[in-house]
């Protein structure tokens, strides 16, 4: 009974706007389209002019009504365009989350600017050690580096920890690839505790190793970012 | 053959199966409802070596209510296109006001299946009311459906069909056609190396089909375009390079041949884009037509607010 309402409902709805847009329209059929070009041809989908077939599809675009197809046709053709392009991603408001998707973005954030902060302790160490620098200049900077480690090794595991099984399922990659990363730091730390600040060539490759591992954790942490908040 | 009982059971489990393998289930995605909304206004100028050929002004307006619930949301959006032509004012001895209106209102049920990490698929239902002010108005009903998929790694692609039949009950003109898009394209630095500069390489094709006319001949037009993008700070910079033909199948004859460029560029502040969009086309089949040029301008101003149940 409701459908057969609906359905009466959109004929009658029909019927009404074909009959007033008509009233205010006219229905001029585009042989006024008074330009120099304008031979008579017409679109091939105007349906508007059945005698005339077209033989330039160009030139029919002087006629009103193939103004008028070409119109509608791109309309349409938006229809199915992608909602957004491939590099506009959209903006996610932080005012749109719930608490708890805020707070996960947050630690996201936290998690990618801390590899970040790692790789830039290790180039600062290298160009150190490279630079001939002072033993407690270059003491210095390991102590920073490892710290800045440590801590992030504890922020990613409470992070990882309170993750949702949902979510874990979701970002099981790159946890898998964090963890990997981890355990390869974690040896780094024990041969860095191992080493001698004045093995110049030791501590060289342990910081590109360190290097190397926080790079990969912060192309992890924006994947993260992008399934979760920009997809 | 499968009797429909046993497709349906077996519809089922697929979908089952594919909820258990993909869907995505973050507590906060459950339910609710999103609210989106924009305006749109777009001036559109063509022209060649001998004249205007258009000049419009659109104003859209565009309202989606979206309930989306774990993997599976429905759309209900609302359209409304009013076109301005100013060719009839250039060219016409005795333009009338009417000669240059044009409204087309859209109302589309949108169902989309999410599977995380995997596809994306849209099933389209949509009735489109256009009404020029100086024709006949014409009713246009637009089934479609579009898979997508979008990858952290960069690649992603989509395919679409629409089936638009474009009824005109004044004349008894109706015209079907199928419209097919594919888009393949592979975004370079999306989790690694720069982060607030993104490098695109991008393929689309879209062949449009008549599959009947019962007044005008059928045709194949179909438009293929390669080329990259740029975005640098919400600044977005693509170039393509665009072939396009009509044919007509029954007659077998090729009307136009175009080759060309398209730049477009959008910039994008909070809810307000900018973009500028040129095309330049060129007939080897008419070479006497020289080149065509099309302008696009737009600014659009969007909103977007989601409800929380």
């Amino acid at each position: 009974m409701i459908k057969k309402n609906i359905f009466i409902f959109i004929i009658i709805a029909f019927s009404l706007y074909t009959t007033f847009s008509q009233g205010a329209g006219g229905n001029s059929t585009g042989g006024n389209g008074g330009s120099s070009g304008s031979s008579g041809n017409t679109n091939p989908n105007s349906g508007t002019e059945i005698s005339n077939k077209p033989t330039n599809p160009t030139d029919n675009r002087l006629s009103p009504n193939s103004r008028t197809v070409d119109i509608k046709k791109s309309i349409i053709k938006d229809k199915i365009k992608d909602s957004k392009n491939a590099n506009q991603t959209i903006n996610y408001k932080k005012g749109d989350l719930s608490n708890l998707r805020e707070t996960f973005l947050n630690e996201v954030d936290n998690g990618k600017n801390k590899s970040i902060e790692i790789q830039k302790n290790c180039s600062l160490l290298l160009k150190t050690i490279k630079t001939k620098k002072s033993d407690s200049e270059i003491t210095k900077n390991i102590e920073r580096l490892k710290l800045n480690i440590r801590l992030f090794i504890t922020e990613n595991e409470n992070f990882i920890q309170n993750m949702n099984s949902d979510d874990k399922k979701t970002l099981k990659r790159q946890i898998d690839n964090i963890n990997l990363s981890i355990n390869k730091i974690n040896i780094e730390l024990v041969n860095l505790e191992k080493s001698k600040t004045n093995d110049n060539e030791k501590l060289l490759k342990v910081s590109k190793n360190f290097q190397t591992e926080a790079n990969v954790i912060e192309r992890q942490y924006r994947a993260i970012e992008w399934i979760m908040f920009e997809e | 053959m499968i009797s429909k009982g046993k497709l349906s059971i077996l519809l089922i489990i697929f979908f089952i199966f594919l909820y258990n393998a993909y869907s995505d289930e973050t507590s906060d995605k459950r339910g609710g409802l999103s609210f989106s909304f924009y305006f749109k206004q777009s001036q559109s100028y063509d022209f060649d070596a001998l004249q205007t050929q258009n000049l419009f002004l659109k104003n859209e307006f565009s309202a989606n209510f979206s309930f989306p619930y774990k993997f599976w949301s429905i759309s209900l959006l609302l359209n409304d296109i009013f076109i301005t032509d100013f060719y009839p004012a250039i060219y016409y001895s005795l333009p009338k006001a009417t000669d240059m209106l044009q409204n087309i209102f859209s109302l589309n049920l949108e169902n989309k299946l999410h599977f995380k990490n995997a596809v994306k698929i849209f099933f389209n239902l949509g009735l489109d009311l256009n009404t020029p002010f100086y024709d006949y108005p014409s009713i246009i009903f637009n089934p479609g459906i579009k898979f997508e998929g979008n990858y952290y790694y960069g690649f992603f692609w989509s395919l679409a069909e629409i089936i638009p039949v474009d009824y005109k009950p004044d004349n008894n003109n109706l015209n079907i056609s199928s419209l097919n898009m594919i888009k393949i394209g592979y975004e370079f630095f999306r989790n690694w190396g720069p982060h607030k500069f993104k490098f695109s390489l991008l393929t689309e094709n879209y062949t449009d089909v008549n599959i009947y006319n019962n007044f005008n001949p059928k045709i194949i037009n179909n438009e293929i375009k390669n080329g990259f993008g740029i975005n640098l700070y919400g600044l977005s910079i693509y170039n393509y390079f665009i072939n396009i033909f009509y044919y007509g199948y029954e007659d077998k004859t090729l009307f136009n041949n175009y080759v060309g460029i398209n730049l477009k560029i959008d910039y994008s502040i909070k809810n307000i884009t900018f973009s500028i969009d040129y095309t330049g086309l060129y007939d080897l089949k008419n070479p006497d037509n020289k080149f065509f040029n099309q302008f696009e301008f737009y600014i659009k101003i969007a909103y977007y607010r989601l409800k929380k149940w």
